[in-house]
C-alpha cells in the first residue's frame, strides 16, 4: 500500500500538459463542484497544519513548567517528577535500528526474489501473502509476541524475561517488511525491460543483471522502500508496548538488546490514560508526540527530496 | 501564403497564429484561408506542419492546453475564438475524429448516443433513430446492426474508426474534421471511409488532414499545403496538385522531400 | 578462491531464496496458528453474545459491533472527502506550488504514527470540540488517518483512465463534470473501491488512535449514540491479553482469530474487486 505514496511523491501532473482545466463552460453547478473538490484537496494541508497546531498547543506548556534540560535527564519516572526522555528516545532508536537490521536485508532480498527470480505462479502466490502480512493488525502481532515469541526467546537465550528489545525488533521487522517488499518490488518492476535485455545481450548472467543493472536502476525506489519501512517501525505503538517490557532504561552495552526497554510511542499509549489533563505529565507526553510528528515529517521530507532529485536525474537521462 | 478568397465560406481563418506556452513553440504562423461549405478541404504536408493544431483550434479543443492565440476564425461569420463563445455548442457544430480510433468503454449503441446524451437527449426513439442514421452514414450499419449491445472495443480497427465517425455524426454537426483518420487502417477500410466522406460532403463541410498525399489527391476538392506552421499554398485540389504555384509545394507533391 | 559467475549466481540465488522463505514462512505460521488455536473458541454464541464475568466468558458481540461501527463511521467521513480530493488532484489541479504542498501533506499524513493521531484526536475532538471520548471522536480521528490511503489509491485509479476518453468527451461538447461523471468515475470505480476497502481495513485494525478517543473495555451495554464510547476488537484483544488476570487463553485466541478473519476478508474482497476489474475492463 505504501507504494502509492511513492507515486504520490513522483507524480504531479508532469505529463498532464493536456488537462480539462479550462476547457469547458462555467455554469454555476460546475463551479460549485469544482469548489467542493478543491476544498477537499486542500483539506489535506489543513489537517497537517491542525495536527501540528494541536500538538503544539498541548506540548508548549511543558517549557513553562519544567526546565528544558530536565527533559534530557536520564530517568523517566513521572511519579517522582523525573521527565527525562532520553531513555525513551534511545529505546525507540535501538528498537528501530534492530528492526531495520532485520527488515532491510530480508525485505529487500524477498523483494528481489519476487520481482526478479520467482517463477510467475510463485509470484502470484507470494505477493498477496506479503500483503496479508501487511494487513495484520499490530495488536495481533503483539499478542503472538507475548504468547509465543517471548517465552521462546526466554528459553533459548536464557534471559530472565522474554519481553526484550530483541523481541520487539523482530516483531517490528515483521511489520516493516511488507512495506519494504511492496515498495521495492514495485520499483524493481518499473525498471524498463530494455535495461535487462541489454545486459543479457551483453552476456551477463541473471544474477549479474540483477546486481549490476536492475538494482542500481531501482535505487531511488529501493531507498524509499527502506525509509518508509523504517518510518513504519518508528511509529509502531501497540506491538512494542506489548512485548518490550516497558522499562524505561537507557541501553548500555550489547546485552541491552536482550533486556526490556520503552519506546516513545509505547510511553504515550501506556501513560496517557492515567494522566490528569493539564498536568505536567500530560504536557510532556504531548511533547513526545510532537517529537514523533517532527521525526516522521523529517523522514518524509527526506524521502520526497530523494525521489524528486532521482526523478529529475532520470528525466534528464531519458529525455 | 498564396491563395484566393471565396465568397461566403463556411469557415474563414484570418491571420491565425497559435503558440504553445509550455515549450514556447509557435505551432501556426499567420494562417489565412477559407474553408468552403459542402466540400472536402485537405490540409496536407509533412509532420510538424501544424495541421493537428489547426484542426484543434477550429473547435477550441486547444483550450485544454496552455496556448496563446492571435487572429480570428469565423464560422458562418461569427468569431469562434471570442471568450463569449459557448464552446460546448461549438464542439457540437464542429466535430472531430482523431487518428487513433478511440472507442469509449461502452457498447456500440452507447458510444453513438453518448454525444446526444451529453446534450440532454433522453428520448429512446430519438436516440435510436440517430444511432441508425449515423451508422448508415459512416457505412457501418450493416456490419453492426445485429450487435449494437456488444462492447465497442470488440470491433476491428477499421470498424472502430467508422464508429468514431458515426459518433460525431450523431450530433449532426455542420463541420466534420478528421485528423489522419485512416492511418492505422487497411486499404479496404480506408476505401470505405473515403467513400463515406464523398457522400458526407453533400451535407457537411469536411476538413481532413489526410494520412498520405495520395489520399489528399484522391478526395480533396480544396487543398492547403502547410509547412512548418505556415500556409504555403491553398487552391482547388486538382489545380494545386497538377499545377502548383509554389516551388515548395511542387517539390513536396512530386516527392522531392517529405 | 575465485568463484565463477555462475557459482556466484547460484550462491546469491540460494541466499535470496532462503531469505524469502524465512520471510514468508512465518506469515503462514502466524496466521495458521491463530486460526488453529482460535477455532476452538469460535462459535455462534461467541460472536453474538455479550461478554460475562469480566469478559472472561461469553461472547464478544459488542466489540464486533464497535469495530463495524467505527469502520462505517470512518468510511462515511473519509470516502467523500478523500474521493473529492482525488478528483481535484486528478482532474482539476495544475502543477503548482499549492498542489505540491497538497501532495506533501498527503505523504506526511500517511507517515504520522498512529499514536500521534490518538493524541491529536484527544486534543482536538475529545477536549477542544468537547465531543468527549466517543464514537464520533474516534471516527473523526480514524478518518483523517485513513484519508491519505483513500486519496492516493483513488487518484491512481482516476489517472489510470486513459486521457483519450476525456479528449473525446470534451471534443463532443461535454463539460468537465459530465466527463467525470459519465466516463472517468465509473471506469475508476473498482480501483477506488479497492482503496476504500484497504483503508477501512487498516482503520478497523488500529488501536492507538482510538485508545484515548473512544474505545473502552468495560461497557455494560452497546452504545446508544455516536457520543457514547464503544468496545472495539483490537483494543479488546490488547486488554484481555495484557491486563486481565485469569483470562482464558481460548478467548484470547478466539478474539484474535475474529479480528484476523475480518482483516483477511477485506483483503480477499479487495483482491476480488481488482481481478474483477481486470476482466471486465474495456480499455
Amino acid at each position: 500500500m505504501s507504494r502509492r505514496f511513492t507515486r504520490q511523491l513522483e507524480d504531479g501532473p508532469r505529463d498532464m500538459t493536456v488537462s480539462t482545466r479550462k476547457a469547458t463552460r462555467r455554469n454555476p453547478f460546475e463551479i460549485l463542484l469544482e469548489t467542493l473538490v478543491r476544498v477537499a484537496g486542500y483539506s489535506a494541508v489543513v489537517f497537517v497544519a491542525l495536527i501540528f497546531v494541536f500538538l503544539m498547543r498541548e506540548a508548549l506548556p511543558t517549557f513553562n513548567e519544567i526546565e528544558t534540560d530536565e527533559l534530557f535527564n536520564r530517568r523517566w519516572y513521572p511519579i517522582e517528577d523525573y521527565f527525562g526522555i532520553l531513555p525513551l528516545l534511545f529505546g525507540s532508536l535501538v528498537i528501530t535500528l534492530g528492526a531495520a537490521l532485520i527488515a532491510i536485508p530480508f525485505g529487500l532480498m524477498t523483494a528481489v526474489y519476487i520481482a526478479e527470480i520467482a517463477p510467475r505462479w510463485l509470484r502470484e502466490l507470494l505477493k498477496p501473502l506479503v500483503e496479508v502480512l501487511g494487513g495484520i493488525p499490530s495488536v495481533v502481532l503483539g499478542f503472538l509476541g507475548i504468547l509465543v515469541l517471548a517465552p521462546l526467546i526466554r528459553r533459548i537465550l536464557h534471559v530472565p524475561t522474554g519481553l526484550t528489545a530483541f523481541t520487539g525488533a523482530v516483531l517490528l521487522a515483521g511489520m516493516a517488511i511488507p512495506t519494504i517488499v511492496s515498495v521495492a518490488e514495485d520499483a524493481l518492476d518499473t525498471v524498463p525491460k530494455a535495461y535487462r535485455d541489454a545486459a543479457l545481450a551483453l552476456g551477463a548472467t541473471h544474477w549479474q543483471t540483477i546486481w549490476r543493472v536492475t538494482l542500481p536502476a531501482a535505487r531511488s525506489g529501493v531507498l524509499t522502500a527502506t525509509m518508509l519501512g523504517i518510518g513504519r517501525a518508528i511509529g509502531e505503538t501497540m506491538t512494542v508496548m506489548m512485548v518490550t517490557g516497558n522499562a524505561p532504561q537507557i541501553p548500555a552495552g550489547l546485552n541491552a538488546l536482550f533486556m526490556p526497554l520503552r519506546t516513545m510511542t509505547a510511553t504515550i499509549a501506556a501513560e496517557m490514560g492515567e494522566v490528569a489533563s493539564g498536568s505536567v505529565h500530560y504536557h510532556v507526553l504531548f511533547t513526545i508526540g510532537l517529537t514523533l510528528f517532527l521525526i516522521s515529517l523529517a523522514v518524509n521530507l527526506t524521502a520526497s527530496a530523494v525521489l524528486f532529485r532521482a526523478r529529475r536525474r532520470a528525466e534528464r537521462l531519458l529525455s | 501564403m498564396v491563395g484566393t478568397e471565396i465568397p461566403e465560406p463556411k469557415i474563414r481563418i484570418n491571420h491565425l497564429s497559435v503558440r504553445y506556452e509550455d515549450d514556447g513553440t509557435e505551432s501556426l504562423r499567420d494562417i489565412h484561408f477559407d474553408v468552403p461549405a459542402n466540400a472536402i478541404t485537405a490540409l496536407f504536408g509533412p509532420a510538424g506542419g501544424g495541421k493537428s493544431t489547426l484542426l484543434r483550434t477550429l473547435n477550441r479543443l486547444n483550450d485544454m492546453v496552455d496556448v496563446s492565440i492571435s487572429g480570428s476564425v469565423l464560422l458562418d461569420g461569427m468569431n469562434i475564438l471570442a471568450s463569449s463563445v459557448d464552446v460546448v455548442t461549438l464542439r457540437r457544430r464542429v466535430g472531430i475524429v482523431f487518428a487513433q480510433p478511440i472507442p469509449l468503454p461502452f457498447s456500440i449503441r452507447q458510444n453513438i448516443s453518448y454525444g446526444l446524451e451529453l446534450a440532454g437527449e433522453r428520448r429512446r426513439a430519438r436516440l435510436d433513430t440517430a444511432i441508425e442514421s449515423s451508422l448508415r452514414a459512416a457505412a457501418l450499419w450493416d456490419e453492426v446492426k445485429d450487435r449494437l449491445g456488444d462492447p465497442a472495443i470488440a470491433l476491428s480497427g477499421g470498424q472502430q474508426q467508422r464508429l468514431c465517425i458515426a459518433r460525431v455524426l450523431a450530433l449532426e454537426p455542420e463541420v466534420l474534421m478528421l485528423d489522419e483518420p485512416t492511418s492505422g487502417l487497411d486499404p479496404i477500410s480506408t476505401a470505405k471511409v473515403e467513400a463515406s466522406l464523398q457522400l458526407l460532403k453533400q451535407d457537411y463541410t469536411v476538413v481532413i488532414a489526410p494520412s498520405s498525399i495520395q489520399q489528399a489527391a484522391r478526395i480533396a476538392d480544396w487543398a492547403a499545403f502547410m509547412l512548418q506552421g505556415e500556409l504555403v499554398e491553398w487552391n482547388k485540389g486538382e489545380d494545386l496538385f497538377s499545377t502548383p504555384r509554389n516551388k515548395k509545394t511542387e517539390d513536396y507533391v512530386t516527392g522531392r522531400f517529405g | 578462491m575465485h568463484l565463477s559467475r555462475y557459482q556466484t549466481e547460484r550462491i546469491a540465488f540460494v541466499a535470496i531464496g532462503v531469505a524469502a522463505l524465512l520471510t514468508v514462512a512465518p506469515i503462514i505460521i502466524v496466521v495458521g496458528a491463530i486460526f488453529v488455536y482460535g477455532a476452538d473458541a469460535i462459535s455462534w454464541e461467541f460472536l453474538v453474545e455479550m461478554p460475562r464475568n469480566g469478559m472472561r466468558s461469553g461472547g464478544i458481540w459488542p466489540a464486533i459491533v464497535g469495530t463495524a461501527s467505527l469502520a462505517l463511521g470512518t468510511g462515511l467521513i473519509s470516502v467523500p472527502l478523500g474521493l473529492g480530493a482525488a478528483i481535484y488532484l486528478s482532474e482539476y489541479a495544475r502543477d503548482s506550488a499549492w498542489t505540491r504542498a497538497i501532495r506533501l501533506a498527503i505523504v506526511n499524513l500517511a507517515g504520522i504514527p498512529s499514536v500521534v493521531y490518538g493524541l491529536f484526536g484527544l486534543g482536538l475532538f475529545v477536549l477542544f470540540l468537547k465531543l468527549g471520548s466517543s464514537i464520533a471522536a474516534a471516527c473523526l480521528t480514524l478518518s483523517i488517518m485513513t484519508l491519505p490511503v483513500i486519496i492516493s489509491t483513488a487518484e491512481e485509479a482516476l489517472r489510470a483512465v486513459p486521457q483519450s476518453f476525456r479528449v473525446v468527451s470534451i471534443g463532443m461538447g461535454g463539460t468537465r463534470w459530465q466527463t467525470i461523471r459519465r466516463i472517468v468515475l465509473p471506469q475508476a470505480l473498482p480501483g477506488i473501491l479497492t482503496g476504500v476497502i484497504l483503508g477501512l481495513e487498516r482503520a478497523a485494525g488500529e488501536t492507538a488512535p482510538i485508545l484515548f478517543t473512544g474505545a473502552a473495555f468495560f461497557l455494560p451495554r452497546l452504545p446508544s449514540s455516536v457520543f457514547d464510547q464503544t468496545m472495539a476488537l483490537p483494543y479488546h484483544l490488547f486488554v484481555i491479553s495484557t491486563q486481565v488476570p485469569g483470562m482464558p487463553i481460548q478467548i484470547q485466541y478466539g478474539t484474535a482469530a475474529v479480528l484476523l478473519t475480518f482483516v483477511l476478508a477485506m483483503n480477499v474482497l479487495a483482491a476480488s474487486v481488482r481481478s474483477w476489474q481486470r476482466r471486465k475492463r474495456q480499455w
